[in-house]
């Protein structure tokens, strides 16, 4: 279906899950975290609801996977606190925040759709993505907003950095710019209301509801 | 009174939670709607911001730290299928915009350790209408984006995402000391 | 069949919702002896670090616990004194509110037994703005000339509030005889003068307000104030001097010891400076004539008149007559919120009690967003009738905005007493 096409590019993918991207590439080192539990909450939703989608009544499948992401979210929130306690002082909100993310919903949504085999490959080629995404903005805003690399200082950036990278409005320049990048090697058809649709899970329409 | 007004407006323009902490980014950006449309969403918004932070504040001593999440999104779904029932059809594209506004559950979670009601039901009216805030400015922004104008790259997605980024750059005005 | 599908969709969410609800649980009872042990750790390395920090080092002072003191300590800042003697150095708890928050900033200085710094950290910064690293290093090699250590821009509050706190160590450590106190050279003293000598310059903590200018001949540089209320010079010559220039109080000098010297200065000297900050003055008497025109009765002639010796953040002084009588009027330019400078206009009547009161925007925009109470009406009104006998501070308080208070009160201070000279 042409509307899945459209939710597996690279640049639809980013555009969804755009929250825990962007909170997570003021540091390096938070967003190896994030890429972390990004994808085990995609592998781990992917899996659930591939296996469990054979019993999941059609008007159940919206909160179904919003509910077994959310679980996944707090496991994730939980783990990264006990284990990775310097992404989790940086994060750990966010990671909360992953159980209503975009993306991570349209991948279990697609799961839902296909075979187990294929709804994980799509999850785990999902995180991937994101993960090489995050870090590349991740060290761009590091690097050129604070002038260090995952907390270590780099003396040679020093007197060049922009503080304004580190910020909200920052990020989002970056983001934007990285994006167009991604967007010329992967072109990205259709429009942000289809893709939100299509990540949703919902039926294309021709008129906005 | 003043100290009220001041927290609502503090989580609309100085702390907008889409556009200074990304939170509700998404929907933000991705609702192409017009006129009424926002205002009803918007207020859709606020107000399962507003219940789902009350609910889950009135319950914080019943409900242990762990199982907090899965309670907000529980609370969300619940109120969704009750605002399904009342408008009687599908809520459709509006699903993911209120159920999966990052918003939504980030100010919930946020405020959990807030003292007192008012301070709750303060806060959740302000990310609500800090939500609003955001669509009407993106919507104004929206319409002006010629995109026959860009370069092929930025259409589409990215540009949408630079648009946010100067209308977040023009909020950090009300945050400098 | 609409029931029994909607009693399945219910089961199967509340069945998907255990099987979540008891996974996380899972988690957490895996994750939470971890949690707890992480805490007990860090909590054992603070603990460890504090131990291996003062080792066997003797207390000297201890706020907590005076009686068992050996020193004399006077400064509020210091709250502990230690004596390392295998290190050689003294350790010092400082804790400080001046900073911008007013929450107490928390250092750990040590000194060696020279008199020179060897650390400064800062544990606690409750204040939002980031200091950077060079200003906590810029302290190491110090001693208490701390000639060395610059503000930083943007957050001269924090920065200057932690520089005094330094200060205060060293101070005490001179007193109690431990280390004589470092020689300043004549620009840091004429520097230090600024603050005694021209308010009118320097915001509430003391950092001067305004842009550099240079100078010529034997005048090498100077600061022109941000508000229009004049000039410093620094004279270079036999003797280094500090040279005063104000709008309405002329020219003054001052040599490193603090003493007023201008009687003994060469006159062409005087005339010099005068030349140098006519040349970079504004005029800002059109705009503060407007101004204090509207606030008297039947719109008097102003005439500016010369006030010698002032050297406030009053910048127009002016005498009117009309029907009412004899009106003395004064603009007043001192530092806000941010160090922005605020407005305020005064009329006072022949008694010296104020007859009219303005101010261009007392809140400024910025310090909207903090939680202030002002009852703009009432507030103004309170001014009316205050001399200076009348006047105690508290007329100009305005709950939860300090920095606009203060430079309400330094305005009235300040303008209220010009009539007692």
């Amino acid at each position: 279906m042409k509307e899945k096409l459209l939710y597996l590019n690279p640049v639809t993918l980013l555009f969804l899950g755009a929250a825990p991207a962007l909170a997570a590439s003021a540091d390096v080192r938070a967003a190896l975290g994030m890429s972390a539990a990004v994808l085990c909450v995609l592998l781990c939703s992917a899996l659930v609801l591939g296996l469990a989608r054979k019993w999941i009544p059609a008007e159940a499948k919206l909160p179904a996977a919003l509910l077994v992401v959310a679980g996944f979210a707090s496991m994730a929130q939980l783990l990264l606190q006990a284990f990775l306690p310097g992404a989790f002082a940086m994060l750990g909100f966010y990671a909360a925040v992953l159980g209503v993310d975009l993306m991570i919903f349209g991948s279990a949504e697609n799961a839902m759709e296909q075979d187990l085999g294929k709804g994980l490959l799509s999850a785990l080629l999902s995180g991937l993505c994101f993960a090489i995404f995050v870090l590349v903005l991740a060290a761009l805003r590091e690097l050129f907003g604070a002038a260090s690399f995952a907390g270590n200082a780099v003396e040679a950036l020093k007197d060049y950095k922009i503080p304004l990278l580190t910020q909200a409005s920052g990020g989002l320049i970056v983001f934007s710019i990285l994006l167009a990048v991604v967007n010329r090697l992967f072109p990205a058809q259709g429009s942000v209301g289809a893709l939100a649709r299509a990540a949703a899970g919902l039926e294309p329409e021709d008129k906005e509801a | 009174m003043k100290e009220m007004i001041l927290l609502v407006l503090g989580f609309v323009l100085v702390n907008n939670y889409a556009l200074t902490a990304y939170l509700g980014l998404t929907p933000l950006l991705g609702f192409s709607g017009r006129g009424e449309k926002i205002l009803v969403l918007g207020l859709s918004v606020t107000g399962v911001t507003l219940l789902t932070a009350v609910l889950l504040w009135l319950l914080r001593a019943v409900i242990p730290a762990y199982w907090q999440i899965l309670a907000a999104v529980v609370l969300v779904l619940a109120l969704v299928y009750l605002l399904q029932r009342l408008l009687g059809k599908s809520l459709g594209i509006w699903f993911p915009a209120i159920a999966l506004n990052s918003a939504v559950l980030g100010l919930a979670l946020n405020v959990l350790e807030a003292e007192t009601l008012a301070t709750v039901i303060l806060s959740a009216l302000g990310v609500g209408l800090g939500f609003l805030l955001g669509l009407f400015l993106l919507s104004g922004v929206q319409e002006r984006i010629e995109e026959h104008h860009l370069p092929k790259a930025f259409r589409g997605f990215p540009i949408q995402i630079l648009a946010a980024a100067i209308v977040a750059l023009a909020l950090t005005a009300f945050n400098f000391q | 069949m609409k029931e029994q599908s909607v009693l399945r969709t219910v089961l199967c969410l509340v069945l998907l919702l255990a099987l979540m609800a008891v996974g996380v649980l899972g988690v957490n009872a895996l994750t939470a002896p971890v949690i707890a042990e992480n805490e007990r750790l860090a909590a054992e390395a603070a603990a460890e670090a504090e131990k291996a920090l003062l080792g066997d080092s003797e207390l000297l002072y201890d706020r907590a616990d005076p009686a068992a003191s050996t020193l004399t300590v006077t400064a509020d800042t210091v709250q502990s004194v230690y004596r390392d003697s295998t290190k050689e150095v003294y350790l010092l708890r400082l804790s400080t509110s001046e900073g911008y928050s007013k929450l107490p900033i928390e250092l750990t200085l040590t000194i060696d037994f020279e008199g020179k710094v060897v650390s400064m950290e800062v544990n606690e910064n409750p204040d939002d703005k980031d200091l950077g690293e060079e200003f906590p290093q810029s302290f190491v090699g110090q001693d208490s000339t701390l000639s060395d250590v610059a503000l930083v821009a943007g957050v001269t509050f924090s920065s200057s509030a932690i520089r005094n706190a330094v200060n205060d160590g060293f101070n005490t450590l001179i007193d109690n005889g431990l280390f004589a106190a470092a020689e300043k050279d004549d620009s840091q003293l004429l520097n230090e003068l600024i603050p005694a000598v021209y308010p009118g310059i320097v915001n509430k903590p003391g950092v001067v307000q305004g842009e550099e200018l240079s100078g010529s001949g034997s005048i090498s540089t100077g600061y022109k104030a941000a508000n229009g209320s004049g000039f410093v010079w620094f004279v270079s010559g036999e003797e280094n001097l500090l040279a005063v220039s104000t709008t309405l109080g002329g020219v003054k000098l001052y040599n490193t010891a603090g003493e007023d010297v201008t009687a003994s200065v060469d006159a062409g000297l005087i005339d010099e400076i005068r030349a140098l900050s006519e040349a970079n003055a504004d005029d800002l008497s059109s705009k503060q004539i407007k101004a204090l025109g509207k606030m008297l009765e039947d719109g008097a002639e102003l005439n500016a008149v010369e006030v010698p010796g002032l050297c406030s953040s009053v910048t127009g002084a002016y005498v009117a007559e009309t029907s009412e009588g004899t009106r003395y009027a004064f603009a007043a330019r001192p530092y806000g919120y941010s160090n922005e400078v605020m407005d305020f206009y005064y009329v006072l009547d022949e008694e010296g009690a104020i007859a009219a009161f303005r101010v261009s925007e007392l809140i400024l925009h910025s310090e909207y967003f903090s939680s202030y109470e002002l009852d703009d009406a009432s507030y103004k009104e309170g001014f009316l009738g205050l001399t200076a006998e009348s006047y105690n501070g508290e007329q100009a308080l305005i709950s939860g905005a300090t920095m606009s208070s203060d430079a309400a009160d330094t305005a009235t201070r300040e303008c209220l007493r010009p009539l007692r000279f």
